[in-house]
């Protein structure tokens, strides 16, 4: 592999070696109503098969012949008016475009992140980019837009369980996903258990999720990049836009702070589920049979400032600020659990050249959680968190049309402080703490080249070199990333790709969902980083009059090195989870299918995901073969949305998937148990569990309607009325299952049954949002 | 911690039954795979107590919830030296002789005479009303620290052997009462010192009024964070004037802790969906259950 890739590299210097004098048109593709950056747009040389796209902050480069006249560039980008510009230069020039949101199509929709085109052209593959305003139209759980539950629409993504936000991508964990936001990775991406991401849709700019082929500058994962990017906020004007909803509301305010150099935005979310129950404890207040209700509600803050030094230098600061607040007080004590992200990213784009160009990136992210408990004279209070300090400098260099370079350096020291704990009481007889802390510092190289082989094959190779020092041990790998597209002609295009992953740190949590206590831990003397083998191949296709594209690919994923606990691991406050790990090994393998239409009236996607993920571990199941829980044979999608009028819009969503793997008890038997310890006519029945996850649950399916009433815009004020219906035939979706004591009327056991327990039945939801 | 989530979890399944009047529960049929019954011994030692052991089967989880006990089996006792042989009774005659204590000690003086001339040894096999099986006809002066052996032989085949010494106990240095809350009621605190030079497993229960209610706390913890600290182990609001507190710390060796550890995470992961599935582990070579020293201190405190 390594001979083939240093072949490549030879290859790609000669390439440029070769390159003939030329001039170079570059600048910034924006949006220009709003002035936001406009990544992936294309800018094409009329009458040739020459192109480019702007990189993730809308730059792009393109050279031509020195001296050639009336070349005529056209700028597009799916959904806006197409335009062109003739250019006659003899020397490189600057050229920043504008581009208008189409209004001569009024009555049709077009969705889509990236063109049908570049999805054909493209060696890029195994990625999905959903349109934050596609996200919007998808119904959504009581109304909550959700970046990352749409990207369990999409093949080859599911849910761990009913209701979740968490991502199985391709057979993988949970915990392999790598989520990011404008680059600063976010810990803990959701909101009670699970149930809500931390991602404000008003916020987000773009989202591209991976699955494979990953380009060199992702790392740190197994088995996919979230990659989510905030909006930089309007440079031409001061506008608002927020919405109320069923359990939370949202205001976001934007603007220039200097028109066209420099803008905010801010975007806050708070969730009022404590408001409702605070309501429902005072009606019942004076009810003894009643107990009071927690408080429990989160809120989210996102902040972005850019200023637009010069035509060469650009800064960014961004930051998220997200909490969930849990409290359960009375007047013998006091219990409070909170937790929440905190990231901040500080980005320098800076031109060298108008072929090199580079972003300088400073980013502090936080996790942490903290437990404290009020009682009578003693406190006592836990915690953990992480905390990463990361600086990344990454450069594009695009030294002629056949090339796009990329290549940087990312260091990242984390701290973890798995478990903090102390106690005290007010007449000083009881002072302890206990820390628990460690460090890493992990390191990435990376470099790689898109290029055109010929105008049928397109390759892009690239090589990252990735190490991780903990406890004087240092963990180290090179990771080669390779894909390879070969295009018949402009409607299909066939592709494959390999790809390995290292993972440094691992998620300490043995539940389906996903729980503020699960916390990350570093690669130490016992605990080995995890690694990942990919290959995947597949083929892109523009149908009946490129109104349709179908995608279907294969994989093959490789695990090795795979964390998992020991039966009746503790993995919480524990100070020695070295000694709670097993090791093994797993693989993935299936197929995905997706028909998708971006055009007309009706848009929307069919995909249908056949998949197999595998474990094998010495110390789990007598060393036998299991499935992980997120394992599903089939997983089916079908999402469709219809513009009626222009005023009105309906959007329906179905989902199929093999049930659940799960364990379930097989047997049981009785424990009297010590002296005091239960009731003295009490026996207990104790379950005996044998097999992990060799049970499945029912199959789960769903359906969720969704109704948008656009109202008359007045003085540029524009809103909208949601109506979602979320499962809207009830069906009783398994959330577990449990076997229960049967009684007769005299309280005695007569049998036992199974139950399974759903979480989620019809539930309706009305969503105001409006915009200034 | 784990029992913080199901209050988060009700809550949720508070707001989506909001929305609906049905029940989220719904019975379904699971086939089972075919079980092989295993034999499960539960026996405690205590010093100056009878000693008694329940053997029964483990069933398939669908079985008729009755318990299957083990008859006909040999059960011997060893500390190295002695070895005493336990006599079996029948739990269902045990079970319908409860009330009458005449009738129950004329019953178990049939198996056992000695019975008759040692009344104290009769009470204290019945005091805790717990189930067993088998017992040893005299009184075992067990030792601290030193080791026992149980040999269960099913005379079917099946052999099953465990090993097992009674900790010294640990000393509760205080308890305290607080001040009643606006209901009136307090709670009860209970004070001791952890030995740093050891790694250390504790079980603290605490009963209202009377051993045989049941426990308001009942929890087992390693006190490796909290090692060589003075710990504090406190109830719950519920005692009233004129209760009485009953608060045991219990010393555990650690094959007794990851016993009720994973016995407890196995019984809250049938119904818990944070809990962990797990498999229970046990001392018994060859079969399942608990064989262990009983070792604690209790308080018992009268609330003013």
């Amino acid at each position: 592999m390594l001979k083939k890739t240093a072949f490549l590299f030879i290859l790609i210097s000669i390439s440029i070696y070769v390159t003939a004098q030329q001039i170079n048109i570059s600048g910034y593709i924006k949006d220009d109503e709003n002035g936001e950056d406009m990544p992936g747009a294309t800018i094409n040389i009329k009458g040739t098969a020459t192109a480019t796209t702007s990189n993730s902050y809308g730059y792009y480069s393109l050279s031509i012949p020195k001296d050639s006249s009336n070349v005529t560039l056209v700028i597009s980008f799916i959904g806006y008016e197409k335009i062109e510009r003739i250019i006659n230069a003899s020397k490189d020039i600057k050229l920043n475009i504008k581009l208008k949101v189409k209004t001569t199509e009024l009555m049709e929709v077009t969705i889509e992140a990236k063109s049908e085109k570049d999805k054909v052209n493209s060696t890029q593959m195994s990625v999905t980019s959903i349109p934050v305003a596609q996200i919007k139209e998808i119904p959504a759980l009581m109304g909550e837009v959700d970046v990352l539950k749409v990207l369990q629409l999409t093949p080859g993504v599911q849910s761990g369980t009913e209701g979740s936000t968490g991502l199985n991508v391709r057979g993988g964990g949970a915990d392999q996903n790598l989520i990011i936001l404008d680059e600063a990775t976010v810990y803990n991406a959701s909101h009670l258990l699970g149930f809500f991401s931390v991602f404000n849709a008003d916020a987000v700019k773009s989202v591209d999720l991976y699955k494979g082929g990953f380009p060199a500058k992702y790392s740190g994962r197994l088995s996919s990049v979230v990659d989510i990017k905030m909006k930089d906020g309007n440079k031409k004007k001061f506008s608002g836009a927020g919405g109320l909803g069923l359990i939370s509301s949202r205001l976001t305010l934007e603007g220039p702070l200097k028109k066209n150099k420099s803008s905010f935005i801010i975007s806050g979310r708070r969730n009022y589920f404590d408001l409702i129950t605070r309501a429902i404890n005072k009606a019942r207040e004076g009810d003894t049979s009643f107990n009071p209700i927690p408080n429990y509600f989160f809120y989210d803050l996102n902040a972005k400032v850019n200023y637009e030094i010069n035509e060469n230098n650009r800064l960014f600061l961004s930051g998220y600020f997200g909490k969930d607040v849990f409290k359960f007080n009375n007047e013998d004590f006091n219990f409070d659990f909170l937790w929440g992200n905190i990231t901040s990213s500080l980005r320098w784009n800076h031109l060298f050249s108008p072929k090199l160009f580079s972003n300088t990136t400073l980013i502090v992210s936080n996790y942490n959680y903290s437990i404290s408990n009020k009682f009578d004279q003693f406190e006592f209070s836990l915690g953990s968190n992480i905390r990463d300090y990361v600086s990344k400098l990454d450069f594009e260099y695009l030294p002629n049309n056949k090339h796009r370079i990329s290549f940087g350096v990312h260091y990242n020291y984390h701290q973890f402080t798995p478990s903090r704990i102390n106690g005290n009481s007010s007449d000083s007889s009881i002072n302890f703490s206990s820390v628990q802390k460690l460090d890493a510092q992990e390191i990435g190289i990376y470099a790689g080249d898109d290029f055109d082989l010929t105008p049928l094959w397109k390759i892009n190779a690239g090589l990252r070199f990735s190490g991780f020092f903990t406890q004087r041990e240092f963990y180290n790998g090179i990771e080669p990333r390779f894909s390879v597209r070969y295009k018949p002609s402009d409607v299909i295009s066939f592709k494959a790709g390999y790809a390995r992953m290292f993972q440094y740190i691992h998620l300490i949590s043995n539940s389906g969902v996903s729980l503020p206590t699960d916390i990350w831990y570093p690669s130490t003397k016992i605990v080995k980083p995890q690694e990942s083998n990919q290959i995947a191949a597949g083929l892109t296709a523009l149908l009946f009059k490129e109104k349709f594209t179908l995608t279907n690919e294969i994989y093959y994923k490789w695990l090795n090195k795979q964390v998992d606990f020991k039966d009746g691991a503790d993995l919480f406050v524990n100070d020695d989870l070295d000694g709670e790990f097993v090791f093994g090994k797993g693989w993935a393998y299936g197929n995905e299918i997706q028909l998708e239409k971006t055009k007309g009236k009706t848009t929307g996607w069919i995909s249908y995901t056949l998949s197999w993920s595998f474990r094998k571990f010495p110390d789990i199941n007598f060393g036998q073969t299991f499935f992980p829980r997120y394992d599903r044979r089939h997983d089916i999608s079908v999402i469709i949305m219809h513009k009626f009028t222009e005023r009105l819009q309906a959007s329906f969503s179905w989902v199929y998937g093999t049930g659940a793997a799960t364990t379930l008890p097989i047997g049981r038997f009785y424990i009297a148990d010590a002296p005091g310890a239960t009731n003295v006519n009490q026996i207990k029945v104790i379950p005996e569990f044998q097999l992990r996850n060799s049970f499945r649950m029912p199959a789960y399916h769903r359906m969720d309607i969704g109704l948008t009433w656009k109202f008359k815009t007045k003085k540029l004020r524009s809103s909208e009325l949601t109506f979602n219906l979320f499962n809207s035939y009830s069906r009783r979706n398994a959330f577990f299952i449990f076997f229960d004591q049967v009684e007769d009327k005299d309280g005695n056991p007569t049998s036992f049954q199974a139950k399974l327990v759903s979480l989620f039945p019809i539930i309706p939801s009305l969503t105001y949002n409006f915009k200034f | 911690m784990k029992k913080l989530y199901p209050y988060i979890f009700f809550f949720l399944l508070l707001t989506s039954t909001f929305f609906s009047c049905k029940s989220p529960e719904k019975e379904i049929a699971i086939s089972l795979p075919e079980y092989e019954p295993k034999i499960v011994v539960e026996a405690y030692m205590e010093k100056g107590k009878p000693f008694s052991v329940l053997l029964s089967y483990s069933q398939s989880f669908f079985d008729e919830p009755d318990i299957p006990i083990v008859k006909g089996a040999t059960i011997n006792l060893s500390d190295g030296v002695t070895t005493y042989t336990l006599v079996e009774v029948d739990l269902d005659s045990i079970d319908l002789l409860q009330d009458n204590p005449i009738a129950l000690a004329t019953y178990l003086a049939g198996i056992c005479p000695q019975i008759i001339t040692n009344p104290t040894y009769f009470n204290q096999l019945m005091a805790f009303n717990k189930p067993f099986n088998y017992f040893i006809c005299d009184s075992v002066d067990f030792n601290y620290n030193q080791f026992y052996t149980l040999t269960v032989d099913d005379n079917k085949g099946t052999v099953l052997t465990a090993q097992a010494k009674i900790l010294p106990p640990v000393t509760i240095d205080q308890t305290s009462i607080s001040t009643p809350n606006s209901e009136g009621k307090s709670n009860v605190l209970a004070q001791f010192q952890d030995n740093p030079s050891e790694n250390n497993f504790y079980r603290f229960i605490n009963n209202r009024n009377s051993l045989l209610s049941e426990p308001d706390n009942n929890f087992q913890f390693e006190a490796d964070i909290l090692n060589g600290e003075q710990i504090v182990l406190g109830s719950n609001f519920i005692y009233e004037s004129g209760d009485t507190a009953w608060v045991t710390v219990y010393r555990l060796t650690s094959t007794y802790y990851d016993f009720l550890e994973t016995a407890e995470l196995a019984y809250q992961a049938n119904g818990n969906p944070f809990a962990q599935p797990t498999t229970i582990k046990t001392n018994i070579i060859g079969g399942m259950g608990i064989f262990a020293g009983l070792s604690y201190d209790r308080q018992m405190i009268l609330i003013p």
